[in-house]
């Protein structure tokens, strides 16, 4: 029995016109299955999309394959206006049809059981006149519908398309699933409000939903990063020695299981971030990713994290707060030289400590023999350097429509840019943030003072 | 996704338990000791049996509600005890702010075991040393001390010998001054009463310190579960692997020819326009044509589908095949020509779309791909 109240979106054209895309970049699902084959939607398949006010579905249909025949045989039941949908609907239940036209039966199905089509052309591919049959017959059904044309190639017929579109549609819209944006997305969405008045309210409240989701998926990013950060600057590999040979013999595996163990805690993140924003088919060997630059090339941090005056800016400044606190302790009887002192000794740690990466340390124990450290990374840059390269993959995740399943790109970004404009305020909690988790201290509230780096 | 970090954030921290089963020896072996003839105050050991276990409860409880719960796994985590693969796993329950929650049950888990190591000492020490249980008051006499003891007793009603009553109430009252008048204890005929107190003080123990720790510490354990399964990352953990990464397919494409017969009737499936055609090869532009597909009609469909010999059927080679090409493609035989063009130019086909019809003529028998010579370069 079909709900009518559900608002229910047949989405229906020539085979590989980019349904399945359209399928799955409005319903945020990269399951769907898309391939440049043709045939790779067999049946028609509903995909529910629901928020906490309420749901709406999208069809994924098979294209059309023979239209021309199908015309034929709903002009020989000679029918009146009046009576086309019902011949369409005696077309989708004739046991012979069903055997002949199978892709036509199961594209029609949805539409006469009370869904609204959404018709899907190339607009980088001129119009043909082979596409009246098709359309033509969504005609026949009666029911709301709307155009989109979808630029695959290129914009170059697009507004052939809407002149041949305007014939059969009241509406036509230009909606590129690969490329268009949340708010494109979101705006496409109440435009289906238009067809059909009883989904009006259900469609509204979708909507603003979606738009308080993208909100959570953001907050849960800035989660996800501040733990990594925090675990990052802390891990730790050690392993018990007998003396200090054997410990510089076991400084190579430390060394090793220390990276893998980075890496690994990265890759995570990266994934962590992918299901936040429901990417799963991502093409991305996740097993074998070593974002370049590498995480511990040290050459390439400036480009990652912060330039060198930044960072001798944020040492400076953190320096600084910690001497201006022994001012404020002296009740000023110091004449400022703790704030200046501390702002040049944090200068010069800078600047001197920019390349050290990790210590590996050789502590005694109680009960004899001794203990190999390897990390924490104590570099200044290191915070920035993981908060840059997480910035620019969510970047890439937060804005990839599901239905783009190419590989994600690694480049360096402009995550200096995005420190040098935040306020001074903000600038300098990032600083005095990153000044503690690189001392192995802990910080409050990470999660706001990192904040401001996703707006 | 965890797979990084796989420590149970459920094992038991081996340096709190033993705080605890350390504190509930020494503390019960304290109280139990007694004085050199044996004596043990029944109300000292209401203090630690009782008293402190609920104390502890309503603070540990309070301070897990309100403060930052302050119990005795966490003054225990500020001593470099805990390992690091146990820091590691409270570094994580701070990230998930469940630390609070965690610190609750191991204190949960000491304190089962400070009751485990108070059962077995009492046990102990009731089988290898006579414990004479008394009580000393100076302002409370055995009546008023009848119905606090009651109350305590209330949770084992049906055990009727670890029940208080009057009669065991005066006759184990003690006084340091009767000692000193009437010599030893063996000389007393109550002497066997003293002993009757150790079913109460064990039901006590069990109850107060046993059963109540064990409850809050599942409940906290339940709890924890299912604080963690609400957690951020164990959802997005759990999405990922719910999702199975899918493989892409790899269909059979067929081989393309670049010769052609000397005979053979065109066939404009695609209804290319003349000055389209004028740019295809010479051996494409034979002057035998029929007109089929979705932009003929009737009667010149009819003619090409009756049409013997062989034919090359001229497509849009963006379009992909369709089943109506098929059919018509069923009852003939000859060669497919994808033909691209732009601003009516006449271009090679791209790649994507020249292997989707390499698919489907990979399927037709009596068909075989085309491609004329001048675009080998470009997809051989």
């Amino acid at each position: 029995m079909t709900d009518h109240s559900l608002p229910q979106f047949a989405v229906v054209g020539h085979p590989n016109k980019g349904k399945s895309s359209i399928v799955s970049t409005l319903s945020h699902n990269d399951d769907v299955v898309i391939s440049s084959q043709s045939g790779t939607t067999q049946t028609a398949d509903p995909i529910t999309v629901e928020t906490l006010h309420g749901r709406y579905q999208l069809i994924d249909t098979p294209g059309f394959q023979r239209p021309i025949k199908v015309l034929k045989w709903l002009n020989e039941q000679q029918v009146n206006a009046h009576e086309r949908a019902a011949a369409v609907a005696k077309f989708v239940d004739d046991p012979v049809c069903q055997q002949q036209f199978p892709d036509e039966v199961a594209l029609l199905k949805p539409i006469i059981n009370g869904a609204a089509i959404l018709y899907v052309v190339d607009g980088s591919r001129p119009y043909g006149a082979e596409y009246d049959a098709e359309m033509e017959i969504l005609r026949w059904t009666g029911q709301p519908s709307m155009a989109l044309i979808n630029p695959i190639e290129n914009t170059d017929h697009i507004t052939e398309w809407q002149n041949a579109l305007a014939q059969y549609f009241k509406s036509v819209r230009v909606f590129n699933p690969m490329k268009a944006d949340f708010d494109k997305q979101v705006e496409l969405l109440k435009t289906f409000a238009h067809l059909n008045p009883d989904w009006a309210n259900t469609l509204t409240a979708i909507t603003d939903d979606l738009v308080h989701k993208r909100d959570e998926q953001r907050d849960t990013s800035i989660k996800i990063l501040a733990r990594l950060v925090d675990d990052l600057c802390h891990y730790q590999q050690s392993q018990k020695v007998l003396n200090k040979a054997q410990a510089k013999q076991v400084q190579p595996v430390l060394e090793k299981r220390y990276q893998h163990w980075m890496k690994q805690r990265e890759q995570t993140a990266i994934k962590e971030l992918l299901a936040n924003y429901a990417h799963f088919q991502v093409d991305i060997d996740l097993d074998h990713l070593d974002l370049p630059p590498d995480l511990f090339d040290c050459s390439e941090w400036f480009a990652w994290g912060l330039n060198k005056q930044q960072l001798m800016y944020a040492a400076t400044m953190t320096g600084a707060v910690g001497g201006a606190a022994v001012d404020f302790a002296l009740a000023g009887h110091s004449f400022m030289l703790g704030a200046i002192g501390g702002g040049l000794v944090g200068f010069g740690s800078a600047w001197f400590g920019a390349d050290k990466l990790v210590d590996i340390s050789l502590k005694g124990l109680p009960l004899g023999g001794y203990q190999a450290c390897i990390g924490p990374i104590k570099n200044r840059n290191f915070p920035y350097v993981i908060l840059g390269r997480f910035i620019f993959l969510y970047q890439q995740i937060s804005q990839l429509n599901h239905a783009n399943r190419t590989a994600l790109q690694f480049n360096a970004t402009d995550f200096q840019d995005r420190v040098a404009t935040l306020e001074k305020s903000s600038q300098k909690e990032l600083h005095t943030a990153c000044e503690r988790l690189v001392k192995q201290k802990p910080v409050d509230d990470l999660e706001s003072v990192i904040a401001f780096l996703f707006d | 996704m965890q797979s990084s970090q796989p420590q149970p954030i459920y094992k038991l921290s081996w340096p709190i338990l033993f705080t605890g089963l350390a504190l509930g020896f020494l503390l019960s072996f304290a109280a139990l000791s007694g004085d050199e003839q044996g004596r043990v105050n029944v109300l000292y050991l209401l203090l630690v049996f009782v008293f402190i276990p609920l104390l502890s409860i309503v603070i540990s409880i309070g301070s897990l509600i309100t403060g930052k719960g302050i119990n005795l796994a966490r003054l225990t985590s500020k001593l470099p005890i805990l390992s690091a693969s146990q820091s590691r796993v409270l570094h994580q329950l701070q990230q998930k702010r469940l630390d609070k929650l965690w610190l609750f049950m191991q204190s949960q888990a000491a304190a089962l075991a400070y009751a485990v190591a108070s059962m077995l000492t009492f046990v102990l020490l009731l089988l290898v040393t006579d414990i004479n249980f008394v009580w000393r008051s100076t302002l409370l006499d055995a009546s008023d001390l009848l119905p606090m003891l009651n109350t305590i007793a209330s949770p084992w009603w049906f055990w009727q010998a670890a029940q208080p009553d009057l009669a065991l109430l005066q006759a184990t009252q003690d006084s340091r001054l009767t000692q000193l008048t009437q010599g030893a204890l063996t000389s007393d005929p109550n002497t066997l009463a003293f002993a009757n107190w150790w079913p109460f003080v064990f039901a006590t123990l069990l109850v107060y310190s046993f059963f109540a720790r064990g409850v809050l510490f599942l409940v906290t354990r339940f709890w924890l579960s299912r604080q963690s399964q609400q957690d951020i990352q164990t959802q997005l953990d759990q999405q990922w692997q719910q999702h199975q990464r899918r493989q892409p397919s790899s269909p059979t494409l067929s081989d393309i020819t670049h010769t052609l017969p000397s005979h053979l009737a065109i066939t404009n499936w695609a209804g290319l326009s003349d000055p389209i055609k004028q740019q295809l090869p010479s051996q494409c532009r034979q002057s035998s044509e029929l007109f089929a597909g979705p932009l003929a009609s009737d009667e010149q469909q009819h003619q090409a589908e009756q049409h013997s010999g062989e034919q090359l059927v001229l497509v849009k080679a963006w379009e992909p095949p369709m089943a109506e090409l098929e059919d018509y493609l069923k009852t003939g035989q000859g060669y497919l020509l994808p033909v691209n063009y732009r601003q009516h130019q006449l271009l090679p086909p791209e790649t994507q779309h020249l292997n989707e019809w390499r698919r489907f003529a990979a399927g037709l028998n009596q068909w075989r791909l085309y491609l004329p010579e001048q675009w080998i370069t470009t997809h051989d």
